[in-house]
Formats: C-alpha cells, structure tokens, sequence
C-alpha cells in the first residue's frame, strides 16, 4: 500500500471525520420516519449522548501512542482474547463496508438510473475505493477535505434556496412521539453516525500529534452533528408531515427548489453529495478492514489483500438485504443493537481495563 | 458472467502472485491464497445463482432469539 507511514494532521482527521459520519447521512429518512417532525431533538440528545463514548475512543487511542485498535486490544485483553476481540472488531467493520456498498447501489438505483443492475454500481465503486484504498490513508486524508467541504457548502446553498419553501409551523405539534421512539432515535444516531468513528482507531497512530485527538474528534463529530441538524430542521420545515411518505427525504426537499423555472434539479447536488461522502466512509472502512485483516495475519504487505476482501464484501453487499424494506426494517430495529457491543461497550470498558491495569507500562513506568 | 469472473480472478490472481513470489513474501502468499479462493468460490456461486445466507438474517435472527430489538 502507498504512503503507509505517512501521517496525517489534526485537521486532516476533522475533515476525516466530518465526511465519514456525513456518509451515514442516508440514515436521515429512516430517523424521519420514526420521530416525524421532533427528529432534530432525537439528533441533539443522539450527539449528546454520543460525546461521552466519543471522547473514550480518543482517550484510549491517546493512552496507547503510535498503537492500533488490534494492537490496543492485544494489550489490554492479552493475546488470545484481544485477538478474538479484535476478529470480530473487523468482521464488525467488513460488515459495515458491505452495507454502505448496498447503501449506495440502492440509491442509485432507487433514483439515478433504475434500469441499471445494484452490481454494476457495487463493483465500479469497490473498484475505485480499491484504488484509493491503495493510495494510503494519507490520500484518503486529503480528498475528504474537498468532500467535507462540498458537503457543507451544498447544504448551506440549498438551505439558502429553500428559505421561501419553508413552514416552521411544521414543527408542531411537538412531543408526539412517544419516549420509546426518541430513545430508539437517540441510540441509532448514537451507534451509527457517531459511534462508528470507532474504526478511526486504527488510523490514529498515523496522526503527527496524538495529543489533539480527544479535540479533534469532538470537533468533528460536532461539526457533522451541525450538518445533520441543519439537513433535518431544512426537510422538515420544507416538506412536513409529508417527510414520513418519502424514502429519501433531502432529495426530495431538494427537488422542490424552482427559482424562476431556471435553477431546477438541483438534487444531483444531493447524489453528489451523498456519493462523495459515501466515497469517504466506505474507502476508510476498507482501508481499516484490509490493514486490520493483514496485521491479524503478520503479513508485511496488506496490498494483495485488497482486491480479495473487496470481492467478498461485493458479494456481502448483493446478499445482505433482499429488499429495501427488509434494510428499513434491519435499520430501525437491529442495527443500532447490532453496532452496541462495538461502539458503546468495548472502548469504555477497555478504557477501564486499561486504567484498573495501569496500561501501557514498560517496566512499570507509564509511556 | 462467470467466464467474466473467471478472467478476472484469473488476471488478478496472476498479478499477485508473480508479485508475491517475486518478493519471497510466502506468509503473504498463502494468505492472499486462502482469501483469493473463498472469494473466487463465493462469487462463483453468488453469479450462478446459488442462494448464500444473508449475514443480516443471522443476526436478527439471533438478537430476536435473545429478544434485543425495538
């Protein structure tokens, strides 16, 4: 893999982060479906909730400098045990890869071309992810500012275009969901955005300064927790209660943008959006699976191992999910439950484990 | 479709292997072997229309078994 040991700055790993959680952002509809017009309080208590773990994820990653999740969890549970801990980390991850690779056919083929077979979106975009993938991290680093920043610029553009379309009075009725549903809200937003920055553990040890990172990450999760409320508050105020009937909300806010029958289909910025964002997630959800899956195996080089697993998670992506409403249904009741044991109970309890430990120590005395 | 994959993996497999035995990297070698053939395998029958288990169903089926789910 190229530029291996190249590192990346703070700032590099906020924009990291802001396009990785920005990739998630499909999720939204389904958020809208359960909490209706109340889905921006589920997203504030989501993040709130999530800063706790957040900062557990960095203070692990600060407490074992220049160290892995792999080679974290070998520490900390021992060989076998941190090696067992550690399959399952990456089959979590390989999992991970293999939704958003069906995340993004199914939209294409939901709303871009519906002719076209979800294979031939799965494979053209492994294949590029690929080749990002073989560029190295530092690569990856440096195009997710381009995309985080046309993620932000394109919603604060169409939020700005939308302004005549909106009704605030859609709002209400406030508190209409029962308190069920805003904590199913709040821990999927916790789980899946948020907490799936638990695979920038792998890369921490190719940051230049470790000792910004708890900053770093919560900077970024905020900023992509911002860009979430805003897209939220915008499709709510825009559609309504109509927000429940649609499968793909901002596209179809978006869509309603018409100034002067001359600025039109303006949702391609959406696709776009979505895809370049995606792009991010899923090349950093590769990169970590193929380095997690080399070093599990002491292999020196992880670049022949990236078209194998990338051929399995096509065929993971083709089989996981028949229907579009078996994903809806794996989205509102499993996956946060699925994601749980990696995002909200591991890291703290490791971080415990390696306090209680006194961990890392180099004959007694603390790195 | 699978003579398509079948040139593929083919072309692919050649590549790195040349590549691995080149270097003498053999740990990487038989790694790369073990994860080319179960992948080759799976999407063999993935394009031959076998029905392989969905991960997903095993989960739910599992997290439903331990009645964790909204």
């Amino acid at each position: 893999m190229n530029g291996i040991n190249e590192k990346i700055k703070a700032s590099q790993l906020t924009f990291l982060i802001i396009s990785f959680i920005q990739g998630s952002v499909l999720l939204i509809s389904l958020v809208d479906d359960i909490t209706k017009q109340d889905s921006w309080m589920s997203m504030v208590s989501g993040f709130v909730v999530s800063v706790p773990f957040i900062l557990s994820y960095a203070f692990l990653a600060k407490r074992f400098p220049g160290k892995n999740l792999i080679e974290i969890n070998d520490i900390i549970y021992g060989n076998t045990i941190g090696k067992i801990v550690s399959i399952f980390y990456l089959l979590f991850f390989l999992l991970l890869l293999a939704f958003n690779f069906g995340d993004i056919a199914d939209f294409f083929n939901g709303y871009i071309m519906p002719e076209t077979p979800k294979m031939v979106f799965i494979v053209v975009f492994a294949l590029i992810c690929a080749f990002a993938v073989k560029r190295g991290i530092a690569a990856i680093a440096k195009a997710s500012l381009l995309t985080a920043i046309f993620t932000i610029a394109a919603v604060i553009f169409t939020t700005i275009l939308l302004i005549g379309e909106m009704d605030f009075s859609n709002f209400q009725p406030m508190f209409e969901s029962s308190a069920k549903e805003y904590l199913q809200v709040s821990h999927i937003m916790f789980c899946l955005p948020f907490g799936e920055i638990i695979a920038l553990l792998m890369i921490t040890q190719h940051m230049k300064n470790d000792k910004k990172l708890p900053r770093t990450m919560v900077w970024g999760t905020g900023i992509s927790a911002l860009i979430f409320l805003a897209i939220v508050v915008r499709d709510t105020a825009v559609l309504g209660a109509s927000i429940t009937i649609f499968s793909e909300t901002s596209y179809q806010a978006v869509r309603m943008i018409d100034i002067g029958e001359f600025l039109t289909r303006i949702e391609l910025l959406v696709a776009l959006n979505y895809t370049a964002s995606l792009f991010i997630k899923i090349c950093v959800l590769y990169f970590v699976t193929v380095t997690g899956v080399s070093q599990l195996v002491r292999a020196k080089s992880s670049t022949p191992l990236i078209l194998s697993l990338g051929s399995i998670v096509i065929v993971l992506a083709m089989v996981s999910f028949g229907s579009t409403i078996y994903r809806n249904e794996w989205g509102y009741k499993y996956a946060a439950l699925f994601a749980t044991p990696f995002t909200a109970i591991l890291p703290p309890l490791s971080l415990l484990i390696a306090k209680i430990r006194k961990l890392p120590n180099t004959g007694g005395v603390r790195q | 479709m699978i003579i398509l994959l079948i040139i593929a993996f083919a072309a692919i497999g050649l590549v790195e292997v040349r590549s691995l035995i080149h270097k003498k990297y053999w740990r990487e070698l038989i790694c790369f072997c073990v994860f080319f053939a179960f992948s080759f395998v799976i999407c063999i029958l993935q394009a031959s229309g076998v029905k392989l288990p969905s991960p997903t169903q095993g989960i739910r089926t599992f997290l439903q078994t331990i009645h964790l789910h909204f």
